[in-house]
């Protein structure tokens, strides 16, 4: 059913979302509801700067919203900041995913 | 500002794809369920099924105390993972109907258990609802992560 829904997307490369880290914020985004900075952070490998850097480039696009709410295991005070792909994100996202696949298939 | 111009070659944008699916698979690893999630729900569902053993306030006290239990270890899994789901699909909504047919089938047998004077068999049922939950609970978060890994 997930197949049918990408074959569907329509194809629409976006320069935005294809920096390598911006289309890989994007791809970890995707499944989830929301993802915690540090988790996204950790799993793609990078600095809390250039996360930051490429997240305010998709903020600004509307791709994605970020949301920080307060933790109440932490004496500290810091809170925890939520990242999720707007309703724009995950149009332009899949939209981009189908264009990435199709250039792929000229390689199989 | 990170720039990349359109890809036109078809080996890039395989390897832009694999790179991609190796990030979901790292991510899918961590939102595996911790030890203490499928033994806490496990252990929720068991204080509850072992109820009719014990007054009725103790039974509004465990139901309430069931509530709140699942709300405080969902929002931890979320706080140790960094992740929160968007669902489970078909498939852990069919386990988690499962979770609560067993559980509230279970209840049932507690109570034919105590009214028939086995009280003490009530830690039988307990024990199965225990085991139940906590394999359900464990199998609905590696759907999850199935799911993450999938895309």
């Amino acid at each position: 059913m997930a197949d049918a829904a990408r074959a569907a997307d329509p194809i629409a490369f976006d320069e935005t979302i294809h920096a390598p880290l911006r289309l890989r914020t994007c791809g970890l985004l995707r499944p989830v509801d929301r993802l915690d900075f540090g988790a996204l952070r950790d799993t793609l490998g990078v600095s809390d700067a250039s996360l930051s850097k490429q997240l305010k480039v998709l903020v600004e696009a509307g791709y994605v919203s970020i949301d920080k709410s307060a933790s109440i295991d932490r004496a500290d005070l810091r809170r925890l900041t939520w990242i999720t792909l707007t309703v724009d994100g995950r149009r332009a996202f899949d939209g981009h995913m189908a264009a990435l696949r199709a250039i792929a298939g000229a390689a199989t | 500002m990170e720039t990349q111009s359109t890809p036109q070659d078809p080996r890039q944008a395989a390897e832009l794809l694999e790179t991609m699916n190796g990030d979901r698979d790292r991510l899918a690893d961590r939102a595996k369920a911790p030890t203490w999630l499928p033994l806490g729900f496990g252990l929720i569902a068991a204080a509850y099924v072992a109820g009719p053993a014990s007054s009725e306030d103790w039974r509004r006290f465990v139901l309430i105390g069931a509530i709140m239990g699942t709300l405080v270890m969902l929002a931890a899994y979320r706080r140790a993972t960094g992740i929160r789901l968007t669902g489970v699909g078909p498939k852990g909504g069919l386990l988690f109907a499962l979770a609560i047919v067993v559980v509230l089938a279970l209840l049932s047998v507690s109570f034919g258990l105590v009214a028939s004077g086995l009280g003490w068999w009530v830690v039988a049922s307990a024990a199965v609802a225990f085991a139940a939950v906590a394999w359900i609970t464990r199998t609905m978060t590696d759907i999850a992560r199935a799911r993450i890994t999938r895309g």
